[in-house]
Formats: C-alpha cells, structure tokens, sequence
C-alpha cells in the first residue's frame, strides 16, 4: 500500500538534510539516529575498512587524518582524496556517496520502507560537471536521482512561490560555513536562476570565532594569563554560539566559564555579559562582507532593489537580527521567515520530488469551513457546531432541548460566523421541527446534525428522539461569501472580543437564573406543601429576587444571587445527612446535563 | 444488451473500484497517520526534558571541576564536601529523569558514538585509547546528548603526517581535517 517516497535531499557543504513529501502534501524532515534534523557532511575511514559518517566522524577528526569533511567544494574537478589508511584513492562523488547512503539509510529505517529515489540540492552556480558529479553521487548510494535542482529555487519551493504570477526573488543564504545570493525569475511554474554571487569562506562559524577570541582576550586582561590550551578553545566556542543564539532573542546574555583555568590563585573563574550592540559592533566586518554578493547579484541582473518582489532568507545564520536588518535595508522589502532556515532547501527538494513523481497533483486538497457553523440558542446566543478551519468534509452532532415547557416546536436557526451572539453573525437559513410531544422544558431530546460534503454544502438536520421526527434544510452558498466578506468577520470578532463576552455572560447569566427560576415554580408546585413553611417563604423570596433582577436586566444582583444560590446547593449537596430533602429541590436546578443545552425557545404562535 | 451499455458498465464498475480503492487507502493513511503521531508524540514525552538537560550541563561540569581541586584546608575541605553532596542530588535527581553519565575509563578504546576527541598524544604500543576525560558526557535515555570530551592516543607516525598534512599549502578547498 505505500507510496514510493521520493526523498528531498540538502546536500551541503558542512551540513545535510533530508526530508520526505508524507500523504497529506506537508513536507516532514526525517531525524537522524541521534535526534537532530542535520547531519555533518563529515566522512573518516578506518584501516579496518570501517566508514564513520555524520555526527559520530566528526566527533572522531582530530584523531583520524582519514576524516573528509566540506568535500562539496571539490565536486566537479577531477581531484582525488587520498584515504592514507586505507591507501585508496576515492573521487569526491565517492566521499558524497557516503554521506548520502548514510541518509538514505536511516531514512529508510525512519520510515520503514526501501527508498530507491531522491531530489538533490546543488548551489546555483554549479556547472554540468557539477551537477553531474552530484548525481553521480546519488547513483553511487543507490538512490535514482530524478532531478537535480538549484538551492534557491528549492527554498522559493519551499516558500510557495511557483505560482502562475511572475516574480523576482532574491534568496540570501547565510549558512555555517558559506554565504550565497541567488536572484530567481519565477513564472509560469519555471524558475530561471538569473545571477548569483556569494563568498564560500563565509559563515556562521565566523561569528562564533570572533566572540570566542574576545573572550579570551578579556581573560587575559582580566586575569593577566592567556588560555590557549584545546579544551578551553572549544569551551570558549561553545560559550560563543550558546551567545549567538541567545543575542538574537534578548538584548544581553551572560557568558559564565567557571574555572576555565588555574592560575597561582587558584582557578580562574570568568564571567561577563555581552550585549547585543557590543556583538554586532565587533562581528560588523563579517556582516559587511555579505554587502558586495548582494549588490553584484542585482547589477548582474540589472535589477535595483525595487524591482524585487520578495526577499527570502535561508540558512540558521540568519537568525541573527543584524542580518535580518542588513537585508531589509538593502532591499527595502521585510525579509520572508515563515519556513525553518536550516530546513528549507531540503523541504523544497522534497516538494520538487512530489511534483516529479506527481503526487502533488494527487494531493486531495482538502477545503475547509472559512467560519463557524451553529445555531442560535436560548437568549440569542450562537453555539458553534463546527468551528472555523475544520477540513471538510465533516458531520457534527449534538443533542439540544426546549427552552419552555409544552413547547411544541422549535425553530432551527443556522449562523455562520466568530461572535458569541447570533444576531452578530450571518443567519444562512432556518426550519422548524414541529410535533414534539409535550413534556417538561429541557426533557425532550433533539438531535442537531450539520453535515457538510465534499462540496461544501451544508446540510442541517434535527430530530427528535423521541418520536423520531425529522427535519432537514440544505444550505447553498454558505461559502458565497468573499475572501474580504470572511475576513471582515473575523476581524470584527477579534475587535468585539471584550464586549461580545460580557455580552455572552450576561445572557448565559440570565439563562441560569430562568432555569433556577423555573425549576424553583415546579419544585414549589410539587412539593410545596411537604416544605417547612419558613424554607418556603424563603425559596420563594429568593426566586422573587431573581425574578425582577432579570425583569430589570439588573446583572449584579442576578451574579451575586446566582452565586449564593450554587453555594448553598453545594453545601446542601456536600452534607452527608439530613439535608437531604431539601437538596432534592436545588439538585434539581443544577441538573444540567453539559450535553444539554436549550434550544431556541421560539414557539410557533 | 448493446455494446454501448456494456461499455458504460465497465467504465463505472471500473470507477466504483478506483474510487473504493482510494477511499481504503485514506482509511490506511489514517491509520498510519494515527500510529506515526503516537510514536512521535511517545518520543516527544520520552525526550522532553532533552533542552532543559543539556542547559543543564555546563553546571554539571562547573561541579565537577571545582571538586577536581585540592582542598588547601580542613574548613575548605568541609565545604567541598558539602558541594560535593548537592552534586550528587542533582545527579540523581537527572539520573530519575534517564539521563546517565558517559566516564570512560582510561585505557579504553575511543569510541566516536559516545566520545568527542578534542586533542590526542602519542603512544606508540596504545593507540587510538582514551588517555584522559576531560568532560564527561551524558546520555538520555538512548540518546547522546552531549559526548564525553576526551583526549585520544595516536601512533607517532600518524602524528607526522598529520604535521605534514598541515602544512601542505597544496591542499584543496576541502580540508582532509586533522
């Protein structure tokens, strides 16, 4: 039963990613078996002809003089890298190959199925021999590469942008170790790559070594000693992006080294802060040198700035606010965020894959209701039965009642729409289920169902449970509305959000104190005459009260009144004995079934 | 009955098919969904504490290195061992939570799974052994979360080449990293 997966490959220069197109058309990275969404590009061969690749060859580097890492930036040429342990030659595609199989793997093992084929990334500037090099690679792995495609045009993918409209797209990519500036034509579902430019020695790494130095620098005039040994470097790195990535959320962070080193005092402990501004003025050279790309590739398009529809950034550096600033004013458009950067280019190369293999035409795109559907209920209030972005096609029932006792119909009045009131929302059309058979308010049991199809034609029906009579409407044109219609009256929820739940309070308030009301009148008219004649004067008192507070649209004392009343039903309900009696006339009010909620009380005249 | 009819018969019992065989497979991809979601949402709740753990660690390390020193005084040596209690707390608290120390022992073969070689020296008769730990590492669960930093044994003649390699400006873009 399962679909031929087509894998979206990132094939990087430090880093790899690669992520699948699943049934439903969202695109899912696959982690690999240490948790992370990236895996180093790092290969280490051993004398026993073991391979180590990713996380683990990395960790092994300094040990091993057999570890390839960035070999990328040798596809294409005819460069061999001599594997000393080993004493075999193996071309870059080779030493690709690894890193690829090594994914392919556990994304086989992630997803329980073999994966024979994959969509590979490659920088905008490779040439044929690149490319070929890079599918090469892939063909070596095991894996039939159906398309190789460009980087940018990949993360424009996964952007969503190969609609019909023609458009101009500047990519940045700022990634751990190169920094690449692509400027797309897209149209027509084609995308033409039309310059490029960028600085391969460039990084996010960069940045770390920078503030990794200024901190041994502050050491040494601190501390008057200068830390220079291995594990203090790498301690002073870590500190250093830990730093990074913190300045890019808050305007300061703390860098704490405790014992960093021993000196005749004992351990030398260190800690300062460092401040956004302080960050940015001493990492502001690196940040300069992606400047220069960005001006080449718009000149080399003959572009200004202006003509740029859209500005994506890609690649984890980008994080960082300063380069989000850079680009915003040397393009004066606000720079794209909404897809993960490290992810991107992977994701799009799946998506890609889903286009080849046609899945995405396959995929069912499923609607959904633009607005809330329900139906108006006692005091006017709107109760929702299928709430707004649920996929249709759906069906959703719930069991309602009548709101008076004898009430022989009730009318069924269907709203579209986010208030709380259902006079505020759109009424799309209404029916009356005639014929219920006279009992108590709130006993009889009417069953509403909204059933909306493929189309998005709703269908309302209620019946009554108990003499199974039925009633239905069909609604056409409930999605009628316009795009502006529709956000119109989500907005106007939004605004009215404070007001419309006072709104609601007050009403769900009176509701109560009806329903106590009543359930007073007929404890009175049952039971009357076996009550303790203070009990009943002060029942009747109290009903009284609520009486003329909702006569008097009095909200206050119907609040406080209502509260005392659950109060003392609760305590009436919490005593073990004796109270018993007298609880039975209150319980009865606090009856309420959560399922049951009273259905407009209309009645026919 | 007509050929035209018969047509007509086959092309809507083929569609009944075709449109059965689509509606099974959203029920299989439901299904599927439904079990990829729990799995995911048990790995979720297994590795929860994984962020918090490793912001943890670096105060972990900042025990372990202030126990590592000579106490110069019986008064500083009570003190230490007070510290060196709230440590152990707070390792056994981590250790409720799945979390286990990576410590290598010395001697023992370097392994790059569990072990991040950060310098190496040379032994000849002992190569590719962990010679000192210099952090530990910590795993949760199954999962690495951060390797023991250690530093490794190389044989000598390794040691020059790696020399060589490093100053062999002839080396291409791509670093045969050392």
């Amino acid at each position: 039963m399962a679909k031929e997966i087509i894998l979206g490959i990132d094939l990087g220069t430090t880093n790899s990613v690669v992520s699948y197109l699943q049934a439903d058309g969202t695109v899912k990275v696959i982690p690999n078996p240490e948790g992370t969404m990236t895996t180093p590009s790092v290969v280490a061969f051993k004398a026993s002809g073991e391979e180590i690749v990713g996380n683990a060859a990395k960790r092994q580097a300094v040990t091993n003089p057999d570890t390839v890492s960035s070999v990328k930036r040798l596809m294409g040429s005819s460069e061999k890298l001599h594997i000393k342990c080993l004493n075999k030659d193996f071309t870059p595609q080779e030493i690709s190959a690894k890193v690829l199989a090594y994914m392919k793997k556990y994304a086989e093992e992630n997803l329980g199925q073999k994966i024979s084929k994959a969509v590979i990334t490659c920088p905008a500037y490779f040439n044929d021999a690149q490319r070929q090099a890079t599918k090469d690679a892939g063909q070596i792995a095991g894996l039939d590469v159906v398309r190789i495609i460009n980087e940018p045009t990949a993360a424009a993918l996964a952007y969503g942008l190969d609609k019909e409209k023609s458009e101009k797209i500047l990519v940045y990519d700022l990634g751990g170790g190169t920094f690449d500036v692509s400027i797309l034509d897209i149209g027509d579902g084609t995308f033409e790559v039309v310059s490029t430019a960028g600085d391969n020695k460039l990084g996010g790494d960069d940045w770390d070594k920078v503030v990794a130095d200024w901190i041994r620098a502050q050491i040494k005039i601190e501390h008057g000693v200068d830390v220079s040994d291995k594990m203090a470097q790498q301690r002073f790195l870590d500190a250093a992006e830990k730093a990074k990535i913190e300045l890019s959320s808050s305007l300061q962070t703390t860098i704490s080294l405790p014992f960093i080193a021993m000196s005749s005092n004992g351990p030398i402990n260190f800690e300062t802060t460092l401040s956004r501004a302080k960050f940015q003025d001493m990492t502001k050279h690196l940040l300069a040198r992606t400047e220069e790309p960005v001006r080449r590739a718009l000149s080399d398009a003959q572009l200004t700035a202006n003509d740029l529809d859209q500005v994506i950034l890609i690649g984890g550096s980008i994080r960082m606010p300063a380069v989000q600033e850079l680009v915003k004013r040397l393009t004066g458009k606000t720079p794209n965020l909404s897809v993960n950067p490290d992810e991107a280019v992977s994701i799009g190369a799946a998506i890609q894959g889903g286009v080849v293999s046609g899945d995405i035409k396959d995929v069912v795109l499923l609607d959904v209701t633009p607005l809330t559907l329900g139906i108006e209920t006692l005091g006017g209030m709107m109760t929702p039965l299928i709430t707004r972005n649920t996929t249709i096609p759906t069906t959703k029932s719930q069991i309602f009642s009548t709101a008076a006792d004898n009430q022989p119909a009730v009318d069924i009045m269907v709203y579209q729409g986010e208030r709380p009131m259902a006079a505020d929302n759109k009424l799309l059309g209404h029916f009356q289920l005639t014929g219920i058979k006279p009992a108590r308010r709130g006993e009889p049991r009417i069953e509403v169902t909204f059933n909306i199809d493929v189309n998005g034609i709703v269908k309302v029906s209620a019946k009554d449970l108990d003499s199974q009579k039925e009633q239905e409407i069909t609604i056409s044109g409930s999605n009628g509305l316009s795009k502006e219609e529709i956000d119109r009256m989500v907005r106007e929820a939004e605004a009215n959000a404070e007001a419309d739940a006072k709104r609601k309070e007050e009403v769900e308030l009176k509701n109560k104190a009806e329903q106590y009301i009543n359930s007073i009148d007929q404890a009175l008219q049952e039971k009357g005459d076996s009550l303790d004649p203070t009990q009943k004067e002060q029942t009747q008192k109290l009903r009284d009260e609520l009486k003329a507070a909702l006569d008097n649209n009095d909200i206050a004392t119907l609040r406080t009144r209502i509260g005392e009343l659950e109060k003392a039903a609760e305590m009436m309900a919490n005593t073990p004995s004796g109270a018993q009696a007298q609880g039975n006339s209150t319980s009865d009010t606090s009856n309420n079934n959560d399922d049951v909620i009273d259905a407009d009380s209309k009645m026919k005249n | 009955m007509n050929k035209d009819s018969e047509n007509n018969e086959k092309k809507l019992l083929d569609e009944v098919a075709h449109w059965k065989n689509e509606y099974y497979r959203v029920y299989a991809d439901m299904e599927n969904l439904r079990k990829r979601v729990e799995a995911e949402h048990r790995q979720a709740l297994k590795y929860r504490v994984e962020g918090f753990i490793s912001d943890l660690l670096p105060i972990l390390d900042g025990f372990h290195m202030a126990l590592q020193h000579e106490p110069s005084s019986v008064e500083m040596k009570n003190f230490l061992t007070g510290f060196e209690f709230i440590y152990r707390n707070l390792v056994s608290v981590l250790e409720n939570e799945g979390v286990q120390e990576i410590n290598p022992s010395l001697e023992c073969e370097f392994n790059p799974d569990s072990m991040q070689a950060v310098e190496t020296v040379i032994d000849n008769e002992h190569p590719n052994v962990v010679k000192k730990v210099v952090t530990k590492g910590y795993k949760l669960h199954d999962r690495l979360i951060r390797p023991a930093m250690v530093v490794v044994s190389v044989a000598e003649e390794k040691k020059n080449d790696e020399a060589n390699e490093a100053n062999n400006e002839n080396n291409k873009d791509v670093e045969i990293d050392a």
